[in-house]
């Protein structure tokens, strides 16, 4: 409808959002098809293109995201002066605005892309925290069968400014080989155990004009950094969140075992806490899980003092996804 | 013919002795596996992992990292608990487990993980396992003392309670086990391969 007055087309009933790709949404308060992803299966509304999960498949292999199957569905909604959220956009008759909506409306969607590798870089991943106590030796193993989940990171815009954390890889050890760090002799640890992966990074080359890369929903632009394969190598950082809190304040006074010397414990397998900032990509930092499995162990053998306690925060150290150790008075 | 009545009054011997010692089990009895029951393990099974204490022979030895837990409405009564080893084959041939004993804990109570038996005051307020009242949602510590008859390295990966509640049988196992080592620091604690 024309409003007189304005100039312009009343737009004042239809409220429209733009999303992380540009696109403008259907209005709420009109829209009543389920299948608002547009892939066509109205019982599943939110698959297909959600900008903030696409397909690690489609972001490593650069190839088609099996969430896009049927791109022709996918919504194709252009900027036009009259849009409620077009602050910027010069007004200045419906002629014009019906032309530039014609002409934006002409900008395919998708658009043929490479994926460019632009380097594969070698990064330390806090695989473990750990701590011990100076009444114990103890060690942490990561290796054989040893399992990580990490996660990668994607920059939309492709300007190095909007990085988010993006899926999660499952990095497995095919290698054989086993790496440990083991404190003994007094020495105390409370820090992230640290080993090393390979990484992907690149970015999408779009070829011609288009929103999105061809069957995908990664715009062209968008850079991405993989985790690939584990890499090997031990280290240790005291990053934030692996401080001491030991085992005598609250809570985790309320969740300790006591260990006295010439005891010990052994997690031989468990799954512990994700750790929040695993591996810094650079513009950020992500998060990984490691899973203990045969030789991928955590170990303290009491061999000195009154002995040690082993607590977690929420659960005793048998479940506690962080072991944390204390000697005792 | 003769082998046939053999057979058939062999199974009604099997059937009698199973019904009088309550030890066929049905499904919802004991041998129905984790977690059919209202008492636990406050371990999850599948991690593995264990305690371990250095003891010369003839020492006594806890194992007392675990906890169970009542979850239900009534009572249960525990019956026994076991260490058991690979394949539920109870490994105590050089060590052997003397007697399981119930700690009641209040909230924030201290375990002991593994050490020399008797250990500081645990045994105070101590009670055997057998006929025990876990009230509901009441949880108690499980002391396994372990009898060190031969030096050696003696382990069990598994831990088991068995149980009454509501007339059933159940029991609850965990894959948190006890390694017991010789006696000697400068020796690393690990199990037999």
């Amino acid at each position: 409808m024309l409003d007189e007055a304005l100039g312009k087309y009343d737009t004042t009933t239809v409220i429209r959002k733009l999303n992380l790709l540009g696109q403008w949404g259907l209005p709420d308060l009109v829209n009543t098809d389920t299948d608002v992803d547009g892939t066509g299966d109205p019982a599943d509304p939110d698959g297909g293109d959600d900008p903030a999960d696409p397909d690690p498949a489609a972001l490593t292999a650069g190839k088609a995201s099996p969430l896009a199957e049927n791109p022709q569905a996918q919504p194709s909604f252009v900027l036009t002066e009259d849009s409620p959220d077009a602050a910027g956009t010069p007004t200045t008759s419906g002629a014009t605005s019906r032309s530039v909506a014609a002409a934006e409306a002409s900008i395919p969607t998708y658009l043929p892309c490479s994926f460019i590798v632009d380097a594969h870089p070698v990064r330390s991943v806090n695989v473990v925290e750990f701590h011990n106590a100076s009444n114990s030796n103890g060690k942490w193993t990561y290796g054989e069968s040893a399992d990580t989940d990490l996660e990668g990171g994607i920059d939309y815009a492709g300007d190095d400014k909007g990085w988010s954390a993006h899926g999660s890889g499952h990095i497995g050890n095919s290698k054989g080989a086993t790496v440990y760090r083991s404190y003994s002799g007094g020495s105390k640890a409370n820090n992230y155990g640290t080993s090393t992966f390979k990484y992907t990074d690149g970015h999408y080359q779009g070829y011609g004009q288009g929103k999105w890369c061809q069957d995908t929903t990664i715009s062209p632009g968008s850079y991405v950094k993989v985790p690939g394969s584990w890499y090997g190598g031990v280290g240790s950082n005291t990053a934030d969140g692996s401080e001491f809190i030991g085992c005598a304040k609250s809570p985790q006074s309320g969740h300790r075992n006591e260990y006295p010397k010439g005891s010990g414990f052994t997690r031989d397998k468990n799954s512990s806490a994700k750790i929040g900032a695993a591996v810094n990509l650079g513009p950020i930092k992500v998060g990984a899980r490691s899973g203990y499995s045969k030789n991928v162990v955590l170990h303290w053998d009491v061999v000195r003092g009154h002995g040690i306690w082993l607590c977690g925060t929420n659960y005793g150290p048998i479940d506690a996804g962080v072991i944390h150790a204390q000697n005792q008075p | 013919m003769r082998q046939l009545i053999h057979n058939r009054l062999a199974a009604v011997l099997v059937l009698t002795l199973c019904i009088f010692f309550g030890a066929c089990d049905s499904k919802d009895g004991a041998g129905a596996g984790r977690g059919t029951g209202p008492v636990s393990f406050d371990s999850k099974d599948g991690g593995e992992q264990w305690a371990f204490v250095r003891a010369a022979k003839g020492q006594q030895v806890v194992f007392g990292a675990l906890g169970v837990t009542n979850h239900g409405d009534e009572a249960a009564t525990l019956t026994s608990a076991i260490l058991t080893g690979p394949d539920d084959v109870v490994a105590d041939e050089g060590a052997r487990l003397a007697t399981v004993l119930v700690r009641p804990v209040a909230a924030g109570a201290d375990y002991v993980g593994a050490a020399v038996w008797p250990f500081k005051r645990y045994a105070e307020g101590a009670a055997p396992l057998e006929g025990y009242k876990l009230a509901p949602h009441a949880t108690a510590e499980l002391l396994y003392i372990v009898n060190v008859k031969e030096q050696g390295h003696w382990f069990w990966p598994r831990s088991e309670v068995r149980y009454t509640s509501g007339g059933k049988r159940y029991h609850d196992s965990t894959s948190t086990g006890f390694l017991v080592c010789p006696p000697g620091l400068d020796r690393s604690c690990d199990p037999p391969d």
